[in-house]
């Protein structure tokens, strides 16, 4: 396990919440920081004497109070510690929900873990530290859509073609050739077959004829 | 600050409105370099008194402008010759150039050089005594000038014509062209030929016996002297003005102040009188103390001396007048002095064609010595005088009647010219009335943008103001009253630690759906990505949020606001649908066409009744009417609900 993990956060009931799972995970120093240029120092100071921290959990948002900040969100901890100690995992435990936020996070500065804060979230954070621990990438399961392809739930023009030859009755084979004829592509067996059963799960139907329910409940055919 | 631009705007308008007032006058008038060097070398040396050098550099002169072409130019070396060779008492030459410069002028329809040519051919008649051709040439001059609306010039020559009848003993004529020539220049600036034409008259009408007009014109030729302390008059005027002065009042019997007058005149060393002014006024001296106390010495000494002068002058008309006061004084004591006398009168006047002189120099004979001879001479003249008097008031009627014709074209012309001055004068105040119109509209149109602009403010104001009830009362609705349950639940029963977290955690998202549909949007290239974010964060396990697939590019140059609100809109919708209709499956479709942007939403859940649509959707409905969209609906209970927005892009 981790044997130094440093804290930046600044509400003190959360932290608390997080001592208790780190405490839990027998993780041996735990330092904390209320704010960003605090944590900053600490990891500078930790680097000085050749014990630098192995990770960082951060909250994203800080409220601005008195003292003045060069850092004044996670963001800037994040990108600071990055560019300083690359080595550094990092988990962001926040509010923020949003999808592209997550992403770039992860994706530009190459953040280990996401964990929204909410109901059950310190279980998934203790869920998480294990993760990066043995090196895998954790987000909380309300973000866990924001790596997935883009064009995840999308459906177009063919789909509904697809629906429609086959709420007239059409099995797979009647469709290939009804395509072909009509020159539409791609219109291979397995490809169709990959494409009902993919709208399948985004229709929720367990099979064809509830497939063809559900889209005519929805008007699309 | 905010008023720069504005202000900025006024100044620019009015130094247009300066530039376009300001007609481009000053033509520079470019003289051909050689031209003016000869035109300058000339004038000198005329100047100093070598008029054949002047002449040779007119002359020069000419070559250049003829082969320039310039016939400015040319018209001006026939000037400059006329003056030079009149100068040179070369009358032919004179003529010549006069009369090339008239052609020239008539050609090139020069009509201030037409009116030159012809005064300076007057000028040359006069000098060879051609009275009649001279008046003619005079007359057609002036009418020329009055044409061009020259009135100063032309009250000059009507001077000259009063001066040439008044010569020729037609006072009523010479008065007839002063009074003329007054009408132009009187209450003017121009006084020294005003006084000049009020002398003209007034010696004119002396003639005439009119002595009351007479002094009544030579009191404003003297009242004009007496202003003009800035010697617009010369005093040699002055000085005859006095003398005319006298000669009325000697006429009228008042010899004491006319015998003072001319001393004053004698003694007067300012006044560098001529000799033969000086003799004339002697003569008129003692013709008044002759009138005034018989015959005395110094009457007698007086006009010897006079006479002695004008004998060796040999000036014919000084010798007439002399001999004639001579044969006056004498009549009486020495009837053969005074014969001798009238006999000089009749030798001189017989020269010049004296009728007026000979006719009163035969009546004085006639009472001296009425032989049958003197008497015929005298019957003879007598009716020349007679008839002449007749032809002159012909020619008076004739005047007058073409006067009038002219004066009639004047007075139409000046009308003329006052209307158009008028109809400029009104056309000035239209263009600044339509200026002030139209500050008066800029202004105006300043102050209702800066009030739409308030008014704008105050909207926006208003829908801040009307955001923050709605935020407020959802804070109340769903967060309080859910918090309220909670605390009287602990405060009633002791429920299980699971279940109040539970509940917390609902309020807890409650609270962050809240702040959600508050935070700022990315409208620009991102706002796809951000629009198929919303859909991905109602996508649960529960619910399937399907996009149809779009072409992204549509959300180009859509302006941000529609943005904002389609991504409110679906917001809502989605937060519905997942708090209220259990729906399984919602699809969205985006499509653009004929810049119309059409959003379908579709969803499976429970639908709603008309009710609760009316306080459900409001809001969106608002934000959609804001944007001059449509929104419609259609739902039946238990069978989804499906909207369509429409909105112009």
């Amino acid at each position: 396990m981790f044997t130094k993990v440093l804290i930046a956060e600044d509400m003190d009931d959360i932290n608390t919440g997080v001592l208790t799972v780190l405490s839990k995970l027998e993780i041996a120093k735990i330092d904390h920081a209320q704010y960003c240029d605090d944590a900053d120092l600490k990891a500078k100071k930790a680097r000085k004497d050749e014990k630098p921290y192995e990770l960082l959990i951060t909250d994203l948002s800080f409220v601005k109070d008195h003292r003045e900040q060069n850092l004044h969100s996670g963001e800037d901890l994040i990108i600071k510690l990055k560019s300083e100690q690359p080595n550094l995992k990092i988990i962001v435990y926040s509010v923020e929900d949003k999808l592209q936020r997550v992403r770039r996070l992860v994706s530009e500065y190459g953040i280990d873990a996401y964990v929204c804060k909410g109901r059950k979230s310190l279980q998934e954070l203790a869920n998480a530290i294990k993760e990066v621990f043995i090196g895998k990438q954790y987000l909380s399961q309300k973000i866990g859509a924001a790596l997935s392809p883009k064009n995840d739930m999308e459906i177009d023009d063919y789909d509904i073609g697809l629906l429609k030859l086959l709420s007239k009755g059409m099995s797979q084979d009647e469709i290939a050739s009804n395509l072909k004829e009509r020159s539409i592509s791609p219109n291979s067996l397995s490809s169709i077959e990959k494409r009902l059963s993919k709208l399948k799960i985004y229709f929720k139907a367990n099979n064809a004829i509830h497939l063809i329910a559900n889209a005519k409940d929805l008007g699309l055919i | 600050m905010k008023l720069l631009p504005v202000t900025s705007f006024f100044f620019v308008l009015l130094i247009c409105i300066t530039f376009s007032c300001e007609t481009i006058s000053n033509e520079e008038l470019k003289r051909n370099p050689e031209i003016k060097f000869f035109a300058d070398k000339s004038f000198d040396k005329s100047k100093a008194g070598d008029q054949d050098s002047a002449i040779y550099y007119t002359r020069k002169m000419y070559k250049v402008a003829r082969r320039e072409g310039d016939f400015k130019e040319i018209k001006e070396v026939y000037n400059k010759l006329s003056i030079y060779f009149r100068k040179t008492q070369n009358t032919d030459s004179v003529a010549y150039y006069v009369d090339k410069l008239y052609t020239l002028a008539n050609e090139t329809n020069d009509t201030l050089n037409m009116a030159k040519a012809l005064y300076k051919r007057g000028l040359y008649y006069r000098a060879i005594d051609s009275f009649k051709l001279a008046y003619k040439n005079f007359i057609d001059s002036k009418n020329l000038y009055l044409e061009i609306k020259d009135s100063l010039r032309a009250a000059n020559k009507l001077l000259d014509i009063a001066t040439l009848e008044k010569k020729q003993g037609n006072f009523g004529l010479s008065q007839f062209y002063c009074i003329e020539g007054l009408k132009y220049v009187e209450n003017t600036s121009h006084l020294d030929i005003t006084s000049k034409l009020y002398f003209t008259s007034a010696v004119a009408a002396k003639e005439r016996r009119d002595l009351f007009t007479a002094e009544k014109r030579i009191n404003q030729a003297l009242s004009l002297a007496k202003d003009s302390a800035n010697k617009k008059i010369s005093y040699k005027n002055i000085v005859s003005f006095h003398n005319t002065r006298a000669n009325i009042l000697k006429e009228k019997g008042d010899y004491v102040e006319a015998i003072k007058i001319y001393e004053n005149i004698l003694n007067d060393d300012l006044a560098k009188s001529s000799e033969a002014k000086k003799a004339r006024i002697k003569g008129n001296l003692a013709h008044a103390l002759f009138l005034s106390k018989g015959f005395n010495k110094r009457s007698d000494s007086l006009l010897k001396s006079s006479l002695y002068f004008f004998e060796k002058t040999k000036s014919t008309s000084g010798l007439i007048s002399i001999n004639m006061k001579l044969a006056e004084i004498y009549s009486d004591r020495n009837q053969k002095k005074a014969l001798s006398y009238l006999k000089k009168v009749i030798e001189q006047a017989e020269k010049l064609d004296n009728k007026k002189s000979l006719y009163e120099a035969y009546q004085k004979i006639v009472k001296i010595d009425n032989s049958k001879e003197n008497i015929d001479k005298y019957l003879v003249f007598e009716e020349k005088v007679a008839r002449e008097k007749d032809s002159l008031e012909s020619r008076f009627v004739n005047a007058k009647f073409d006067f009038d014709k002219s004066e009639n074209k004047r007075i139409k012309a000046e009308n003329e010219a006052n209307k158009y001055v008028i109809k400029e004068a009104r056309r000035t105040k239209q263009l600044f009335g339509s200026l002030l119109v139209l500050v008066i509209l800029l202004v105006l149109i300043f102050f209702i943008y800066q009030r739409i602009k308030r008014r704008h403010k105050i909207e926006k104001v208003k829908t801040v103001h009307v955001t923050e009830a709605r935020i407020s009362s959802k804070v109340h609705d769903e967060l309080a009253n859910d918090l309220y349950e909670l605390m009287s639940q602990l405060e009633t029963s002791s429920p299980e630690k699971e279940m109040i977290l539970d509940k917390l955690d609902t309020i807890y998202n409650q609270a962050r759906d809240i702040s959600k549909q508050i935070q700022s949007v990315d409208t620009d290239e991102k706002f796809a990505d951000e629009l198929s974010n919303l859909f991905r964060s109602y996508q649960s396990e529960k619910v399937n949020v399907l996009l149809k697939r779009y072409d992204i590019e549509i959300w180009k140059g859509i302006s941000s606001h529609i943005k904002i609100t389609m991504y409110r809109v679906l917001q809502e919708l989605l937060t519905n649908m997942k708090k209220h209709s259990n729906a399984a499956l919602v699809v969205v479709s985006i499509e653009k066409s004929n810049k119309k942007l059409f959003i379908q939403y579709i969803d499976n859940g429970k639908g709603f009744t008309e009710e609760i649509s009316k306080n459900g959707l409001q809001n969106a409905e608002n934000r959609i009417r804001a944007i001059k969209g449509k929104l419609t609906f259609d739902t039946e209970l238990h069978k989804g609900c499906k909207f369509s927005i429409n909105v112009p892009v």
